[in-house]
């Protein structure tokens, strides 16, 4: 390759230039909404290569898990026939207090966020550097997909979408630095913004001195950034510091869902309430 | 290596960097492969060679990263480049001193990107440098020793001809 360059001294001065390019246009391109032309070929091949690599990897791991790691099967087995009975009882009960709550939300007519819509995605790759929260779905334009929309799993929040392509898109986690959720302490309902670290704490800021918060508190999104749902979980307060003489107390949260082991998300397509959306369809059809 | 084996090797190296199925972790951290190749590409291939390499590598990183600038170009081919001239000056080193020079070419990277992240207006003291440059600098010289046992073992005499 390197005689073939010296050879092609035209070639590597090309590829000169174009780093240039990029150099010159990276912020421009870095911020952009949508992936530049010029990254979207090397991008495709990365990432169907990173889709062989979890094929096959799942591949393996299934292969180990149901036919050769099968020690405990049995007992575990039992259990989950325990569990299962135990959880049919659960189910019961929680379907007369679900229709107990959609009595109670028709009569104050209030807003039903599991009438969210969603897109299920897969997570293709995750940032190569440990500086940046970052993952890649296999869900993009073509599914409806924009940028800042909220994206999540059944244990919580797990991010924004930053940048789209047709076919796939990437996340920015709620660890990452620049990340920023607007939340609430359910418990109390005091407010604040939940900030990335890029650790495993998340800061969670504005809340006043003489606030009441507890360890273990649970925050929750507060709906009013426009990009999630009020009430789904975001993380458990785990360290309370009240400095002196300041304004603000200085929290720390543990994220609820677990952003490093992640491999199937949601992405919350519409935020729009079932009412507001029955009055833009009917000023479309006037 | 052929015009088409090299690309494909280093297409698959990034590739593997940011893949879901990576399973070389250790608390959250998780090695540059990305560095180590560079490293070993500029002490076997020298200083000019390991800078190109170092550009495309990093260029092909920070596609692919969500940081806000194209600052691998710069820390990568820096890092080839500086490979390179180690590999001129310190003939038929052991595993030791390799990975005593990739965790400090690490540790170097590291500081750059803090720099970058200064300027920003984002970065953490001590944190940044306690709980990820540091650590990933460890585990990149410790991989980076294992590397090189493989390459040494493959063959003999990677490492007594250098330019």
């Amino acid at each position: 390759m390197f005689r073939f360059l010296t050879l092609n001294k035209k070639i590597l001065i090309a590829f000169i230039l174009l780093i240039g390019v990029f150099v010159l246009l990276s912020p421009e391109i870095k911020q952009s909404p949508k992936y530049h032309v010029l990254e979207r070929p090397f991008l495709t091949v990365t990432w169907l290569i990173q889709s062989g690599f979890n094929i096959v990897s799942g591949g393996g791991s299934s292969v180990w898990n149901g036919y050769i790691n099968l020690i405990n099967v049995q007992e575990e087995n039992q259990q989950l026939v325990e569990e299962v009975k135990r959880l049919r009882s659960e189910v019961i009960y929680l379907k007369e207090k679900s229709a107990t709550g959609d009595r109670l939300m028709e009569l104050l007519k209030l807003w039903d966020t599991s009438a969210v819509k969603h897109v299920a995605a897969n997570v293709i790759a995750k940032d190569p550097t440990n500086w940046y929260g970052a993952l890649v779905i296999n869900k993009g334009e073509e599914d409806g997909i924009k940028p800042n929309m909220g994206v999540i799993t059944a244990e919580g929040v797990i991010g924004r979408i930053v940048k789209t392509a047709p076919d796939y898109s990437r996340v920015l986690l709620l660890s990452d630095r620049n990340s920023a959720i607007a939340g609430l302490i359910q418990r109390t309902g005091y407010e604040g913004i939940a900030e990335g670290q890029q650790g495993r704490v998340l800061k969670f800021n504005y809340i006043m001195t003489d606030a009441d918060v507890l360890d273990n508190d649970i925050v929750i999104t507060s709906g009013t950034d426009g990009v999630f749902p009020r009430g789904i979980v975001i993380g458990r307060i785990n360290k309370i510091e009240k400095p002196q003489n300041r304004l603000f107390q200085s929290i720390e949260l543990i994220p609820v869902a677990t952003l490093s082991k992640v491999r199937e998300v949601m992405v919350i397509k519409s935020l729009i309430s079932p009412d507001v959306d029955r009055l833009l369809k009917e000023e479309k059809e006037e | 290596m052929s015009i088409i084996l090299w690309p494909v090797f280093l297409l698959l190296i990034v590739a593997f960097q940011g893949s879901t199925s990576n399973p070389i972790e250790l608390g959250g951290i998780r090695p540059d492969f990305i560095l180590i190749a560079v490293y070993f590409l500029g002490i076997l291939k020298g200083d000019v060679r390991g800078g190109l390499i170092g550009a495309l590598l990093g260029f092909f990183l920070d596609i692919t990263s969500a940081g806000p600038v194209y600052s691998n170009i710069f820390s990568k081919s820096f890092m080839g480049y500086l490979a390179g001239v180690i590999g001129r000056w310190v003939h038929n080193p052991g595993y030791l001193l390799h990975m005593g020079l990739i965790f400090l070419v690490s540790l170097m990277q590291g500081l750059i990107i803090f720099l970058i992240f200064s300027f920003l207006g984002t970065a953490r003291f001590p944190g940044d440098i306690l709980y990820i440059a540091f650590p990933q600098a460890v585990f990149d010289g410790f991989i980076g020793a294992v590397v090189y046992s493989i390459i040494s073992f493959r063959k003999k005499n990677a490492f007594r001809i250098i330019n």
